[in-house]
């Protein structure tokens, strides 16, 4: 975190440390025909400063991915103002790099067809050798090189997740959406991913909101840790977080440090799950 | 049992000299060499296939060598059983279809049957999939328009057919309407169910990615929505000759089935029978070119999880 990598192929790091996102006293309130009115999250009051990297915590139901979608303007919210590099958001916020628990990899594609799809979209004038090259390069920083060629439904589900890695960062995106990016993968495999996803972020430094439930992954990315309370989803508490991340991640998750922080979110996670129905 | 002992004992003995002189032009690309047990397996499977494919011409065989002999005049052999005015014989069948060719009207005919197939499916296809679409994709018109077309779906389709030949007369513009009327609602209904289908977050990831609309429909919609369509194109496909067939049997004087309701109507069985095989082998064409078409569009769903491309 305090050396910030030069990334001499990009034109990013010229401008500044990512994009900032802002939620202003911000609602959203689901309304369905079977049951009442849902209030997904209420009144949040959240600043993601540019180039920081913040973890959402929370248990399940606390509006968690509402606020991710919000960010993303895939949703609008039903009262209050979501703020991206200081301007409010109206439609599909195009300058963010989104990856869910699913990969949403199309299975029809190869992987480089995959990892090119966002350099297929409006606004990429390069020829196809440069696209080509950067699919290629993405690819080997995730090391997936060998693999461009085979179908989604070849791979792991641990690759997958490393080629929806690589596509959210071939157009190099300010910022970096994340809803539980690495839920459905083993221990071993999210330590791993987890240490990729760092190295990658040393290399261009980025705007992150990620969301887990997972306390110990929250503290062990994070700059700051928000967390969440449900029903409705609140912020209950804000941790700063300051961690050496430059070596091994396995020995800092041992520190006592991170123990000391895990078990207090872990209390303070308790202290707010009264409410007795979960999901949403 | 005899044969299972066969394939399986000399196979230890057998695999090195048959690896030996197999060229083996699938398997040397990679390994130099596979193992005596993936050959004696891949063998075995092989062998299944042979017996497979001699049961089911042995068993035609039969079949056809049956029909010949137990049928004829009544009491002409003992073992005559079935009256030939009935069920006709393959020598008959065959002699009434060389006829139609040294006439000159199998071909003909054929050309007719098929030309109204074609351009009834291209009608009907084109237009389930452009209407399908652009019902699937806007939310508000399909809502309003769904119980009329299950309402029109639920018309017998065959009542329609003097209805078309009021509309389009005789010739082949009311075999075209009915045949494009089949294809259309089967390819309509499942281009409409694949566009429904289709994964919302695969769509919201490209409109993230700055997708526009028409990138949302070539990139995720279209592809996604491919399953469905192949389906209800390979569905409708052998409902294109059914309708064809159907039309010229109502009001015609060309195409396989006007050559069917003649034989019928100078009782001349092996003539109806002729027509009938002639039918199953274009339906048979028919069905083999759709298989050939989907197994190019969908390449990508038989890779499994172990590359294997079968």
């Amino acid at each position: 975190m305090s050396t910030v990598a030069v990334t001499p192929q990009t034109g990013a790091g010229a401008e500044e440390l990512g994009a900032g996102i802002g939620f202003e006293d911000v609602s959203k309130v689901f309304v369905s025909a079977e049951s009442d009115a849902f209030t997904a999250i209420e009144s949040i009051d959240l600043t993601i400063e540019p180039g920081t990297f913040v973890t959402i915590v929370g248990p399940s139901g606390c509006g968690k991915s509402t606020l991710l979608n919000m960010a993303a303007g895939l949703l609008k919210p039903s009262s209050g103002t979501v703020r991206y590099r200081g301007s409010p958001v109206t439609g599909v916020n195009t300058d963010v790099g989104y990856m869910t628990q699913k990969d949403n990899l199309l299975p029809w594609r190869r992987v480089e067809d995959n990892v090119r799809l966002p350099l297929e979209m409006p606004g990429h004038h390069r020829s196809r050798a440069e696209k080509t090259a950067m699919v290629e390069a993405q690819l080997a920083r995730v090391g997936l090189e060998k693999f461009g060629r085979r179908y989604p439904a070849e791979l792991s589900g641990g690759m997958r997740k490393r080629v929806a890695l690589a596509r959210s960062l071939v157009y190099d995106p300010a910022t970096l959406l994340m809803d539980e990016p690495f839920g459905a993968l083993d221990a071993q495999l999210r330590l791993s991913l987890q240490g990729q996803l760092l190295e990658l972020l040393r290399r261009d430094r980025k705007t992150v909101l990620f969301v887990t439930h997972d306390i110990e992954e929250a503290v062990m990315l994070a700059d700051r840790v928000v967390v969440f309370g449900a029903n409705p989803g609140r912020i209950v508490h804000v941790e700063d977080v300051h961690l050496d991340r430059s070596g091994d991640l396995v020995a800092a998750r041992r520190s006592p440090e991170v123990a000391e922080i895990c078990g207090r979110l872990w209390s303070m996670l308790e202290t707010h799950e009264e409410t007795p129905d979960g999901d949403r | 049992m005899a044969t299972a002992d066969s394939t399986r004992a000399p196979a230890p003995a057998s695999t090195p000299a048959r690896a030996a002189h197999d060229p083996a032009p699938v398997t040397s690309a990679k390994p130099p060499q596979p193992s005596p047990l993936v050959a004696k397996l891949r063998h075995e499977r092989r062998m299944r296939w042979w017996r497979l494919q001699g049961a089911r011409v042995l068993l035609l065989i039969v079949l056809i060598c049956g029909w010949q002999f137990l049928v004829g005049k009544p009491g002409a052999h003992p073992w005559t059983l079935v009256d030939e005015y009935y069920v006709s014989k393959p020598s008959a069948i065959w002699d009434a279809v060389h006829g139609w060719l040294n006439q000159g009207v199998l071909f003909s005919n054929i050309w007719v049957t098929t030309k109204e197939m074609i351009l009834g499916f291209a009608i009907g296809a084109t237009l389930g999939l452009a209407i399908g679409f652009f019902i699937g994709t806007s939310k508000f018109v399909g809502e309003v328009l769904t119980p009329f077309i299950s309402a029109l779906y639920s018309v017998p389709r065959l009542a329609l057919v003097p209805l078309f030949l009021i509309w389009f007369g005789l010739g082949i513009a009311s075999k075209l309407a009915f045949v494009a009327m089949l294809v259309f609602f089967l390819v309509f209904y499942n281009t409409y169910a694949g566009v429904r289908d289709v994964d919302k977050d695969l769509l919201d990831t490209l409109r993230v990615m700055g997708a526009r609309r028409r990138h949302l429909y070539l990139k995720v919609t279209l592809p996604s929505a491919m399953t469905w369509i192949l389906a209800g194109l390979r569905t409708s496909a052998p409902y294109a000759l059914v309708g064809a067939v159907t039309a010229e049997m109502i009001s015609s004087n060309e195409g396989m089935g006007y050559l069917l309701t003649r034989s019928s109507g100078q009782f001349f069985t092996a003539g109806v029978f002729g027509a009938i095989v002639v039918m199953m082998v274009m339906a048979i064409a028919v069905n083999g070119l759709v298989v050939l078409a989907e197994h190019r569009l969908l390449s990508w769903k038989r890779r499994g999880v172990t590359g294997d491309e079968r």
